[in-house]
């Protein structure tokens, strides 16, 4: 019941309280998540390869490493898609990214097959006529 | 880390400036020290600090003042310092009223009880929305979109979208069209934590806003139910059960925490405001005194410019509650009604309708009324989802302990209608529920085409204070008795108590323990947005990029990236939107991801000028890489990117 009581806020102060607190805390621990789970450099276990100038026929591409595994293998493989024309490793570390400012071998086609630590493949690839 | 810590406490300095600083201010300035109990300030603060900073900004707006960090500061400071000043101006003399204060008093068990559901109503919205960061839901992106444009470009913006049109046997981008689906109240108040705060759309801070509303939302319920049951001598136990019933149970079945994630704002806003409006109403009619209507109309006239359908919930409750109060309290009634010509020409209310008036018909006009977008809601009932849904259906989204202690509370209220001094309480829960009701079940009877389960959605807030008026009624005398061992008849009653609670607690807790096993999709979100760097900083204004909405995570906030259009880039719809004869009238978004190379397709994609694709790398890839035309140009775990030759 509603009454009228001099100098005993206590109570509502405690539930104000309360909820200031719980949210502070509440705000806070989902703000840190947030950031830790996009941390490129987090233990988030995904890469990524992409031509710098996709409109272009410039072959120069980057692989950006959002995993732990640091260990890259490159191709550039045929038009058959079989045989490496160029290929080497390189290390990048979690959070880091390496652009490759490749000079094609390939006439018709640039195909680049990029293999991680665990067997991984991903390609990219664009026509040169 | 020092950065991070620095980022929160500018949010949360940003967070009081915002919602709560101008809300507290003007209740101060209206309202005497005896009129409102801290608790009551604290909660009312947040909403009415909405409603203010959204009128502001309008305000701001009309008069040509760019929305930047610094005229929303000085704009909130200078509104807040005003109504110091009239508080100053108005209470200083009366030295009688400054002593007297009010409060609202809790015994330490019942302190105890509050701060427990308090908790866990926090604790479990946290724990699921975990996994709701970064943001990734659909209908949070579509309102991040609007309030980042307002932010970027300083100013409101109409709200419109280009479709695809087939004109002349050529597909091509229409000129954008007005379009009815947004309110501005949804999104001011992100567009200006974002300007103070600088805290990023693709961060947190959505969904902690949201979150901070819902919270809100759940106190105004306990602030409401203890003004609708005043005279009922277990007045704060009742107040508490609907923190238990609304907070603890169901925490993260809609409308709770699955809404904060999934960003249905209007509803969230919806849930605050309408209680804190209902609240002043309910005090009007209790206590007589203008400035509570003030508040009322003040409440109700937010409401309008925060979500059209909580709007068109509070006009037809507040229909149906004036069509019962004549019906069943005609005396007092028709009393009250003709006594409101002198209140009416009182200068504090004269003055409210001019400035209403004013708003409304040059500040600013919702969107919904200048679309006429109200008589697509009225009429016959066309869209399958709009129908209505059966009492199993409405049963589930309530919740089985909500709907059987509400059902309950709502028997017991008619029983004790008659007995009760202010029978308006009993009234207004009694249309509240029924008209929630009406158009959930029966939407045919009542001509109302919305959605039924999100309408279905709106009852949870009157069944929450209808179960806690049922439990501590039916409860409240034998449970309370202290010694239990003298009757046999005390025991069977604590325990048929007790097993009810158990049965709730299941029944409210059950869906909570489901949603909290769903698995972290934040990879597949930080994916998305990769692409989304990766292409807005590579494209320019004549590439145009088609999207995936069926297999791609949080594919909604590319837009974010890219801000040249609401429909932009273009996507690939569910496959019904496009059979169901109502959605789509356009098959181009389907048939350039679907069968890039048929002959819809190609002709699309020509027409249209589209030459950017991002597609699921498992469901839809195989078609792109049979065509000679398509270089894939960019490749994570989950996506590719295609470009098309031209």
């Amino acid at each position: 019941m509603s009454i009228i009581v001099k100098n005993n806020s206590t109570g509502e102060k405690k539930i104000i309280l309360t909820v200031i607190i719980l949210l502070f805390f509440s705000f806070a621990f989902l703000a840190y998540s947030e950031r830790k789970q996009t941390d490129p450099a987090g233990k988030n276990s995904w890469w990524e390869i992409y031509f710098e100038n996709p409109k272009s026929q410039d072959p120069t591409f980057t692989i950006k490493n959002y995993g732990k595994d640091e260990k890259f293998h490159w191709k550039e493989l045929e038009a058959d898609s079989t045989t490496a024309l160029q290929e080497s490793d390189i290390f990048i570390q979690a959070g880091q990214e390496s652009t490759i400012p490749l000079f094609a071998i390939g006439e018709k086609k640039i195909i680049l097959e990029v293999t991680d630590e665990n067997g991984e493949k991903k390609e990219i690839y664009k026509s040169l006529d | 880390m020092l950065e991070f810590a620095q980022s929160q406490v500018i949010l949360y300095l940003t967070i009081a400036l915002t919602l709560f600083v101008p809300g507290y201010f003007m209740l101060l300035a209206f309202f005497d020290k005896e009129k409102l109990s801290l608790l009551e300030r604290f909660i009312i603060s947040s909403g009415l600090s909405i409603l203010i900073l959204d009128f502001l900004m309008l305000f701001l707006f009309r008069i040509g003042i760019i929305f930047t960090k610094t005229s929303l500061i000085l704009t909130l400071i200078i509104f807040s310092f005003c109504c110091f000043a009239v508080y100053k101006k108005r209470f200083e003399k009366s030295l009688e009223a400054t002593k007297r204060n009010f409060f609202l008093t809790f015994s330490s068990k019942q302190l105890l009880l509050i701060g427990l559901f308090i908790f866990l109503a926090i604790f479990l919205r946290t724990a699921y929305l975990q996994n709701s960061l970064p943001p990734s839901s659909t209908d949070l992106a579509h309102h991040m979109y609007w309030s980042k444009l307002f932010s970027e470009t300083g100013k409101i913006q109409d709200y419109t979208q280009s479709d695809i049109i087939k004109e002349n046997e050529i597909y091509q981008i229409a000129s954008p069209r007005p379009i009815s689906d947004f309110v501005i109240g949804e999104h001011l108040i992100f567009s200006a934590i974002n300007l103070i705060s600088g805290a990023s759309f693709f961060s947190a801070f959505p969904v902690l806003i949201i979150f901070f509303i819902n919270i809100f939302g759940l106190l105004a319920i306990f602030i409401l139910s203890l003004q609708l049951f005043k005279e009922h001598p277990q007045n704060s136990n009742i107040a508490i059960f609907t923190l238990f019933f609304s907070g603890a149970l169901f925490a993260i079945d809609p409308p709770q925490a699955k809404y904060i994630g999934g960003g249905l704002i209007g509803n969230m806003l919806g849930n605050l405001i309408i209680p804190l409006t209902f609240y002043f109403y309910i005090r009007y009619l209790r206590e007589k005194e203008v400035i509570l209507l003030f508040f009322a109309l003040f409440f109700s006239m937010g409401l309008f410019y925060t979500h059209h359908l909580s709007g068109l919930i509070f006009l037809l409750t507040f229909a149906g509650f004036i069509i019962f109060s004549v019906l069943f309290n005609f005396k007092e009634t028709k009393n009250i009604i003709l006594g409101q010509k002198k209140i009416l020409l009182s200068p504090l209310l004269f003055s409210f309708l001019i400035f209403a008036l004013i708003f409304v018909s040059i500040i600013y006009t919702p969107t919904y009324l200048k679309n006429s977008a109200v008589n697509t809601v009225v009429g016959t009932i066309k869209k399958v989802e709009h129908t209505g849904l059966s009492l199993l259906q409405f049963r589930n989204i309530l919740g089985e302990a909500r709907f059987a202690f509400g059902f309950l509370g709502f028997f017991l209220l008619l029983f004790f209608y008659k007995k009760s001094v202010f029978k308006y309480s009993f009234l207004l829960l009694i249309s509240w529920t029924t008209v929630i009701m009406l158009i959930s079940l029966a939407p045919n009877l009542v001509k109302i085409s919305i959605p039924s389960s999100r309408v279905a959605n709106y009852g949870v807030y009157p069944l929450v204070l209808l179960s806690s008026f049922a439990i501590v009624s039916v409860f409240k005398k034998n449970v309370a008795e202290k010694d239990l061992t003298s009757s046999l008849t005390k025991k069977l009653i604590l325990s048929a108590f007790l097993l009810l609670l158990a049965f709730t607690f299941l029944s409210g807790f059950d869906g909570s323990v489901f949603y909290l096993k769903q698995n972290n999709n934040n990879s597949n979100t930080q994916q998305t947005y990769a692409v989304g760097e990766y292409l807005s900083s590579r494209v320019n204004a004549d590439d145009l990029l088609a999207s995936d909405h069926i297999y791609l995570f949080a594919d909604s906030w590319i837009k974010l990236f890219f801000m040249r259009d609401y429909y932009f880039p273009s996507f690939r719809a569910n496959f019904e939107r496009y059979e169901n004869g109502i959605d789509k009238d356009e098959f181009c978004t389907r048939d350039m991801i679907s069968n890039p190379g048929g002959e819809l397709g190609k002709k699309c994609f020509s027409d249209l000028g589209t030459n950017f694709v991002m597609v699921d790398k498992t469901m839809d890839s195989t078609q792109f890489q049979k065509l000679n035309n398509f270089w894939q140009v960019y490749s994570n775990n989950e996506i590719n990117v295609y470009y098309r030759k031209k």
